[in-house]
């Protein structure tokens, strides 16, 4: 018996002079929802192709449940998948489109008829069994399309982009329920996205994508908290990212002169004294005081401005504060801070060690 | 102040638009297929005498046509002709339209026109090519008496010889239409059927025809109709054995100048021809068809 369901063993795909995929591995063991994260153009639908067979890797393999399926082609391979504009057959009922893996299979009647009642109470699609599917809203069709993806028990499940065509409050919606099924089905679930809220509300794992590499593979809150570089520490949550030279290293501190500014961050990997190093630290994660307020040692990092602007999002906020050097910071904070207005002079405080200092790229 | 402009240069009522914008369309209508239609139907139940005719009301035409058996010939033989035509054009136009419009990327224009070259040349010259070719001193049997073989002499002024140049005529016209289906299908939907398990034939059946099944009754129609009443090419292919009902039909109007018989003739290729499409159109189901019945 296999240990993971799917594994990636350095898979390579060139298009042209671009590398879609570079050298990549995973594993993706049983019951577990793993997100592949990145901007568009970061080769993570390319890798997802790739997994479905719709894609042949110029090296590597793919293996599912131990078997190698590199040269299998796609009907051979006993995923699912759900696409970003749902792609259901449009002259099939829903019914007809949530069988059609089963009837591709060959499968009895009776197996037929009782998976598609399977499928259609897991989806809530019982009574639209007879509707066609322009005759039906975004997320039912989303939901058929998940049904015909889930309805032959497939080794896993790929999902692209799947809610990106449904409006914001669909979409939460349907990443609570899609991570229901999931954790139901334990049938483990590949996700595509480029939207980081996604991924870190529904999966288990993230695999961070940028220019055909994976940047970082770690559990969604080891990929948010500690980010592991500076691609992933500026694309995962909202960051401040100040770039500048270190101007003293002393064990596991360093001194950052930010555009005039001097600073303490944790001490960079491969970094040293004159060296250009980027430093990100999440908006969530600095403070807002009032000049007057006393000292607090463990926010080492205190530096004065003025208030620029306030942009109310609900349970919080984003105070922009210009800084004396000209620099703008972003702190994310609840709305509960009625003592400071806008152009107050403000301090921005925070802990070095909440943020992450990496060696400036190149 | 736009629209009190417009209303005080005294714009047409939406009406009126209405009927000028309709006027061409139903004028060429009228007088270039309902009223020919009607004096061929009149002229059927006439008849004529020394290449006039006289109008007295008769079904004698019709009589003749059903009860001389060299006519029911004609007629059957040029139905089994353009069924098989029909079928050999279906068979033949799909993978050059798929060709067309799933790899055609930018140069897709350039192969439609390729298709419709055929078109730039007339008719008979055409057929005359065809004639170059299969014909006893055309390419291939001139090719294969120089090699010392027998000449295929099915090719030669054959009711086969006649069926490939109505086919030869007729293909770029499925072509067409099937291609015309494919630009507006949706290549993805045979990925998904490929991942739910199908092979690339099930996917074909089971997704790509379907979808494109109106395009391609359309371009059935196109071929059946044209090569049912056919006259031309069975003149110049077919020879002795290949006279089709449309060949003769064109008799009665030249030489014979039979014309009543003629036009009863005509009536009855047009109800045969009107009854294929409805057979035809019979089979097609919107829903079943991907048709949404709105812009997509």
């Amino acid at each position: 018996m296999a240990d993971f369901v799917l594994e990636l063993d350095r898979v390579t795909k060139r298009f042209g002079d671009v590398t879609a995929a570079d050298d990549l591995s995973l594993q993706v063991a049983q019951g577990e929802f793993c997100a592949l994260l990145g901007p568009s153009g970061s080769g993570k639908t390319t890798l997802l192709r790739i997994i479905a067979g719709l894609e042949l890797p110029d090296s590597g393999r793919v293996l599912i449940n131990g078997q190698d399926v590199t040269r299998l082609p796609p009907y051979a391979r006993k995923v699912g998948m759900v696409f970003q504009n749902f792609l259901l057959f449009p002259h099939k009922t829903v019914a007809e489109n949530v069988v059609f893996p089963l009837r591709m299979q060959g499968a009895p009647r009776e197996r037929q008829k009782e998976r598609l009642a399977w499928a259609l109470k897991l989806l809530r699609l019982e009574g639209l069994e007879d509707r066609y599917p322009n005759q039906l809203s975004g997320g039912q069709q989303q939901r058929v399309a998940l049904a015909r993806g889930l309805i032959a028990r497939p080794a896993l499940l790929l999902l692209d982009e799947p809610l990106a065509n449904l409006d914001r409050e669909l979409r939460k919606e349907m990443e609570v329920e899609v991570r229901r099924y999931q954790v139901e089905l334990t049938t483990p679930f590949i996700y595509v996205t480029h939207n980081q809220e996604e991924a870190l509300t529904m999966s288990d794992r993230i695999a961070v994508m940028a220019k055909g590499r994976f940047e970082q593979v770690a559990p969604k809150l080891e990929v948010y908290t500690h980010p592991t570089s500076p691609f992933v520490a500026g694309f995962v949550g909202h960051s401040n990212k100040m770039s500048g030279r270190l101007t003293a290293l002393d064990g596991s501190r360093a001194r950052l002169d930010w555009q005039g500014v001097e600073i303490a961050v944790p001490s960079p990997a491969r970094a040293g004294v004159g060296d250009r190093v980027d430093y990100f630290v999440k908006c969530e994660h600095m403070v807002l005081r009032s000049p007057n307020d006393p000292p607090e040692p463990e926010l080492a990092n205190r530096v004065p401005g003025v208030l620029r602007d306030v942009i109310f999002k609900g349970p919080n906020a984003d105070y922009l504060a210009r800084l004396d050097n000209g620099v703008e910071l972003t702190v994310t904070d609840a709305v509960t801070m009625p003592s400071i207005r806008r152009d107050d002079p403000v301090h921005v405080a925070w802990a070095p060690e909440a943020g992450q200092c990496f060696a400036a790229a190149g | 102040m736009a629209t009190e402009i417009a209303s005080a240069r005294g714009q047409l009522s939406p009406e009126a638009r209405f009927l000028l914008l309709a006027l061409p369309g139903a004028l060429f209508v009228v007088t270039f297929l309902i009223l020919p239609m009607l004096s061929i139907l009149v002229f059927s139940f006439w008849r004529t005498e020394s290449y006039n005719l006289i109008p007295e009301w008769s079904l004698d035409n019709y009589v003749v046509l059903f009860t001389t058996p060299t006519y029911m010939t004609f007629l059957l033989r040029s139905l089994l002709t353009a069924v098989a035509v029909s079928m050999v054009a279906l068979i033949y136009s799909w993978p050059v339209a798929y060709f067309m419009a799933k790899y055609g990327g930018r140069y897709r224009l350039l192969l439609s026109l390729a298709v419709a070259a055929p078109f730039f040349t007339g008719v008979i010259l055409r057929i005359t090519g065809i004639q170059g070719i299969m014909g006893p001193v055309g390419l291939i049997n001139m090719g294969l008496m120089n090699f010392g073989l027998p000449p295929i002499s099915f090719l030669m002024y054959t009711p086969t010889a006649a069926a490939i140049g109505i086919a030869y005529l007729f293909i770029p016209f499925m072509v067409t239409a099937i291609y015309l289906s494919l630009l507006n299908f949706d290549f993805e939907l045979l990925e998904v059927a490929k991942i739910n398990g199908a092979k690339a034939w099930r996917a074909f059946f089971e997704v790509t025809l379907p979808l494109n099944w109106i395009g391609t009754i359309i371009g059935l129609v196109l071929v059946f109709v044209p090569a049912l009443g056919d006259s031309i090419t069975a003149r110049f292919l077919g020879g002795p054995n290949a006279a089709s009902f449309g060949q003769v039909l064109s008799l009665q109007f030249g030489e014979t100048g039979t014309w009543a018989l003629g036009s009863a003739m005509g009536v009855v290729l047009f109800l045969v021809s009107s009854f294929v499409i409805f057979l035809m159109w019979r089979s097609v189901n919107l829903r079943r068809s991907g048709f949404t019945g709105r812009e997509g």
